[in-house]
């Protein structure tokens, strides 16, 4: 996991506008919250780039405590089933943990997805959905939020 | 002191340790006794407690001199030690060079001055090479922050070396992969080093069981390694993994009033608790903080093993987590309760008279009922509270899970290990996804010994 503190918001805006993939927006005590994909397809094997940015474009401090290291979380799917999800085959400290984002402030979270599902084995072609998790302390926050926002679809193109 | 029963003879007890009587309280049938030198107080009490017609023999604590470290945050800033009765313990012993706490974390910042010349090298298994954050420096002081050295904190053990050992990246993400190299490297340390004694502490957890991860902590314990890790912070009733794994002690958080953390994971599979709301411990750059969780209640535990190691390091993993639980301040009932285990860790306690081990390890071998050959892979149960002592029918309780073992690395193909499985009657069940099995009748579980089945698994 990478993590870049980008002070300025419009900076962090200009540089997600010049990448492709689909998005999807929420928001959390005042605080914007962004999933992003690098691009709308990928073939066979190709990683998938899965990008968090929490934006704070307030004028006060924001912060959110986790019960653990965990941040966040990106599950997968298709056709409504289940594929993968980033915490699993994974640890977390136990130690409560906090975010916090200065005024103005961004945080970019970024993780991979190696087309690969929860045991392991290379899936196929095919349309998939992702959703982010934010599981801050005495909120959860889904990224799209359900159910009124447009899903954030890609597709796997190719064979195996 | 020594108390013996009406009917023996007190000055023939002493008499067998070359003992010198100083008083006598006749109504109580004790009496205080001088040893002569060189004689250890520790092994003189172990003999004692093995003589017919003595009631018990334990060291006469003066009680008002407990030793109060000078570090300066000790008394303003630390509440852990205090609870857990440390400065009784630090009485006795504060460790032994000789003991290592393997920190399997985030890393540590090894220059901080309350390690000075006590980290030993350890390793990096992760891919992350950024500057190692907080966690894993506060779960190291606490455990193994040198005490009575003027600076800082003390940590439960001033001696022991730290081993920092790095398996989560700097956010707290610790995939399995990681945490496995992670365990292993301290067990082969340990191997390697076999004057030293090695506590791991894991002061992470996630909720899914890879059988990866199974296999390194059997390794671990095999190799008389005694592993220690945080129960969970979701406040729940089933212990996360590796605190889950059988053999692991899993470790929750209590507040200054002895109760639950609202936050701490509890259940069947605890062991006992410890401080973990507002522990003040050190943090990179030579500073200090608060931190709460479970993480912090681990390294508590570990440093108690470690202090217990120090005084006793013939001792088994086994026994070490014995000594812990059966000393341990109940709280809840008066005895096992999955709100708080066994209680409160108790160091003073755990480093008084040795206590019978609760634990034995068990050996299952699954085998295919053609072929006769062993089967990895395979779930494999173990059950109690069967209605019959002489059949396995009408099983009612699983007590612990694995799978066997399909490589062959670290544990033989076909087998699953259970490393601390408390003393009883058990049986065992097997099945894949075709074939099934059950032991044919009961096997009892000693403490201190192995017990091995065999479980024929059918269509």
């Amino acid at each position: 996991m990478r993590t870049i503190n980008v002070v300025i918001l419009a900076a962090s805006l200009l540089l997600t506008r010049a990448m492709a993939g689909p998005t999807a927006p929420a928001t959390v005590r005042g605080v914007q919250i962004e999933l992003r994909l690098n691009k709308v397809a990928y073939t066979v094997g190709e990683p998938v780039e899965i990008t968090l940015t929490l934006s704070n474009p307030a004028m006060s401090v924001a912060k959110f405590q986790f019960p653990t290291g965990q941040m966040y979380d990106f599950i997968v799917s298709r056709d409504g089933q289940f594929v993968w999800q980033w915490s699993l085959g994974r640890a977390f400290t136990q130690a409560f943990t906090a975010l916090i984002l200065a005024p103005r402030e961004s945080k970019v979270f970024t993780e991979r997805w190696d087309q690969r599902d929860a045991r392991g084995r290379a899936v196929p072609p095919g349309e998939y959905e992702i959703v982010a998790v934010f599981p801050a302390g005495d909120v959860e926050v889904t990224v799209p939020a359900r159910p009124e926002t447009p899903r954030v679809r890609f597709a796997i193109r190719g064979s195996r | 002191m020594l108390s013996v029963l009406p009917t023996a003879d007190v000055h023939r007890v002493v008499a067998t340790i070359d003992g010198t009587i100083l008083s006598e309280i006749k109504e109580l049938n004790t009496v205080t006794v001088r040893l002569p030198p060189p004689a250890s107080i520790v092994d003189t009490i172990r003999k004692l407690q093995g003589m017919a017609g003595v009631r018990y023999a334990e060291p006469n604590y003066v009680y008002q001199l407990f030793l109060t470290p000078d570090d300066p945050f000790f008394s303003s800033k630390q509440w852990g030690p205090q609870r857990i009765n440390a400065p009784a313990a630090w009485d006795i012993t504060a460790g032994s060079p000789n003991t290592v706490v393997a920190v399997v974390d985030s890393g540590i910042d090894g220059t901080h001055p309350d390690f000075s010349g006590k980290v030993l090298a350890g390793t990096n298994c992760t891919t992350d090479t950024l500057p190692p954050p907080s966690h894993g420096t506060h779960v190291a002081g606490i455990a193994a922050a040198i005490g009575n050295n003027g600076t800082g904190i003390a940590g439960i053990n001033w001696t022991a070396g730290i081993l920092p050992i790095k398996v989560c990246n700097a956010s707290g993400s610790c995939t399995n992969s990681d945490i496995s190299c992670g365990v292993v490297f301290g067990v082969n340390f340990a191997i390697s080093n076999p004057s030293l004694r090695v506590v791991e502490n894991l002061s992470l957890g996630g909720p899914g069981y890879a059988q990866q991860l199974k296999d390194a902590f059997d390794y671990a314990l095999q190799n008389n390694v005694l592993v220690i890790a945080s129960s969970g912070n979701d406040g729940k009733s089933t212990v996360l993994f590796p605190a889950g794994f059988p053999g692991v002690m899993a470790v929750g958080a209590s507040t200054p009033t002895n109760d639950r953390a609202v936050f701490s994971t509890y259940g069947p599979h605890l062991s006992v608790i410890a401080p973990g709301v507002d522990i003040y411990s050190s943090i990179p750059g030579g500073t200090y903080t608060l931190m709460s969780g479970t993480s912090m209640a681990a390294p508590h535990v570990a440093g108690v093993a470690a202090l217990i190691l120090a005084l006793s390091p013939g001792l088994s993993p086994t026994q070490v987590r014995s000594q812990i639980e059966r000393t341990a301040t109940h709280l809840g009932s008066s005895s096992f309760d999955p709100q708080f285990g066994w209680g409160v860790v108790n160091a003073a306690a755990a480093l008084g008279a040795l206590v019978p081990s609760n634990y034995g390890q068990v050996q299952i071998t699954v085998q295919d009922n053609v072929t006769g050959l062993p089967v990895g892979g395979a779930d494999v149960a173990l059950w109690v509270g069967t209605k019959s002592t002489a059949s396995c029918l009408a099983l009612t309780q699983v007590v612990q899970t694995a799978q066997t073992s399909s490589s062959g690395t670290l544990v033989p193909v076909g087998v699953a290990p259970f490393n601390a499985v408390p003393v009883g009657s058990y049986c065992a069940t097997a099945s894949t996804t075709t074939k099934k099995g059950t032991t044919a009748l009961p096997f009892t579980v000693a403490a201190g010994t192995l017990t091995s089945a065999t479980v024929t698994i059918a269509p």
